[in-house]
């Protein structure tokens, strides 16, 4: 049985049940495929290799040793994984490189941010790894916005060049210390898998996509709520431009798939549109009133 | 011009960060636990020096020299790796790691006295950088100054007593050929008056918390002048460890 669902706006379909991401309807066409195979590395010199990835301009391969490979083109991906693998390891996994490769194979690229929205508009949420970005999201959902992503934000532009923001639709990765600050303990949430205790924690999400008007760029992992202010800083559009290359989704990747020039026009767009802020936690939910908890 | 310290580049981490697992692997270390992801570092951190833009790739590190459980070393090895390792008096380190952990002098003696002790690494969170093992205070220092690289040793006394001399020195171990004068204006640039002094002004976004100071006193002896004498003594005692392996010429210190 064959399902259809939505993940960072496109429409992919699944031989597999994938609860982390939400349905797509019955007339939206999938434009990528997941499907099970045997998946065996090449050995091509003509292809560029990395520590866990071997890419060509028009396929990839990407693989976690011991958990799963995966051989991705822009249209399909094939899931060869072992038999002991943790499922929910393996779709998490799925959603990462493999997703990745295969968007920026189709000239579509994201942002390492979370994002959130008022529904006319979004913030997106950039910094270091495990720096805070789901959490300052979830808190700022707590306050009345939506989800639009977690870690990976794919923004495209419409005709009039307004950077458009695209729901994830995999809810947010929480730790049990988030979820508890944020008062999170009774929306309902899912194990990712049963060697951590990372969550899946299903919040209201934004639908569709929606204009991106602000990056903010988390500088220090910071504790909720903040005591004090951090300057706020706006960053050139040079300098925007810069960290865009440095945040964006697979960034290693894009030279060897022959995807250069579509991504700096993206980048290039995008800083011209957008530009980037140095923020804390305070910053991202100015406007929000108290830092009371509002019920959800 | 001196760098801004609160502009440090994206790409020029600390080495348990965990920014570059996820750039070059194509995942979040997040969805590993903490061993699956020490399995890995090694990987990553041979293709941030195979790629870094220029010959020489520094970073800092606070993990000890430990080894993976297929017996790998976690943080490389010559000819590819080398280490400068800045070695302080314990009671001085403990005083400043009380600061910095919100602790107590008592409960920071207690840490650096430890074999198993670890940070970044509570239960139910995560944190920008990889769970780092420190081990105690002697045998983080041991454990580097016995990796199978080259080690050049940096006394924290030498670099305010002797300045000069002691940058002069890592500055030969790193083959970088800078005259006297430009290794005092980086010296001048990096003091820590003037650290301090930025800090007053805008902050400084490491500071472990926001009413704490990072760049606190930057002495030397304070340790001998605030701790107990139960708590100097242990320290004494890692400390002649220490420096018995170091006149012992069973290090890789190449001087």
């Amino acid at each position: 049985m064959s399902h259809s669902y939505l993940y960072c706006g496109l429409v992919i379909e699944s031989d597999e049940s994938m609860p982390e991401l939400q349905h797509a309807t019955a007339d939206q066409r999938p434009q990528i495929a997941i499907s099970r195979g045997l998946v065996e590395i090449p050995r091509d010199q003509d292809l560029y290799a990395g520590p866990n990835w071997v890419i060509g301009q028009l396929e990839a391969f990407w693989w976690l040793k011991g958990v799963a490979c995966f051989h991705i083109r822009a249209d399909r991906i094939v899931v060869d994984s072992k038999s002991n693998s943790d499922p929910g390891l393996v779709r998490a996994l799925l959603l990462e490189g493999p997703m990745i490769m295969a968007m920026i194979y189709r000239g579509e690229f994201c942002l390492r941010a979370a994002a959130v929205s008022d529904g006319s508009r979004a913030i997106a949420i950039c910094g270091m790894a495990s720096g805070g970005k789901s959490t300052a999201a979830a808190f700022a959902v707590t306050r009345g916005q939506r989800l639009v992503s977690d870690n990976l934000l794919r923004i495209t532009f419409s005709e009039n060049c307004t950077p458009l923001a695209w729901p994830q639709g995999n809810g947010a990765l929480l730790w049990p210390r988030s979820i508890a600050l944020l008062g999170l303990d009774e929306v309902p949430s899912q194990c990712v898998r049963k060697e951590l205790s990372l969550r899946r924690v299903h919040l209201p999400c934004q639908s569709a996509p929606v204009p991106l008007e602000e990056m903010h760029l988390l500088r220090r992992h910071s504790q909720i709520p903040l005591q004090l202010p951090v300057p706020f800083q706006a960053r050139s559009a040079r300098q925007t431009f810069g960290n865009i290359g440095l945040l964006t989704a697979g960034r290693l990747w894009v030279d060897q798939a022959r995807r250069t020039h579509e991504h700096f026009i993206w980048s290039h767009s995008l800083a011209s549109k957008c530009r980037m802020q140095e923020a804390s936690n305070e910053l991202i939910f100015r406007g929000h009133g108290s830092l009371r908890k509002r019920t959800m | 011009m001196p760098i801004d310290p609160n502009q440090i580049p994206l790409n020029n981490l600390i080495a348990s960060a965990r920014g570059p697992f996820q750039e070059i692997l194509g995942f979040p270390s997040s969805l590993l636990t903490d061993d699956e992801s020490a399995n890995l570092r090694p990987i990553v951190d041979e293709v941030v020096r195979r790629d870094w833009s220029s010959p020489l790739c520094i970073r800092k590190s606070h993990d000890a020299y430990t080894y993976l459980p297929d017996g790998s070393p976690l943080m490389g090895r010559g000819p590819n790796f080398a280490a400068i390792y800045i070695l302080r008096n314990p009671a001085d380190v403990a005083v400043s790691a009380a600061s910095h952990w919100d602790k107590t002098p008592s409960e920071a003696v207690e840490r650096l006295c430890r074999s198993d002790f670890k940070v970044n690494n509570k239960d139910g969170e995560i944190f920008v950088q990889f769970s780092e093992t420190l081990l105690s205070w002697a045998e983080h220092a041991i454990s580097w100054l016995k990796a199978p690289m080259d080690v050049h040793l940096m006394r924290y006394e030498s670099m305010h007593a002797e300045p000069l001399s002691t940058f002069r020195s890592a500055c030969e171990f790193l083959g970088l050929n800078h005259s006297d004068v430009q290794i005092e204006v980086a010296i001048e640039a990096s003091s820590f008056s003037r650290l301090q002094k930025v800090e007053r002004e805008v902050g400084f976004r490491e500071a472990a918390r926001p009413e704490s100071r990072f760049f606190r006193k930057g002495v030397t002896g304070e340790g001998a002048v605030t701790l107990a004498h139960e708590e100097l003594r242990k320290l004494w005692a890692l400390s002649d460890l220490v420096e018995q392996e170091i006149a012992s010429g069973s290090t890789q210190i190449r001087i």
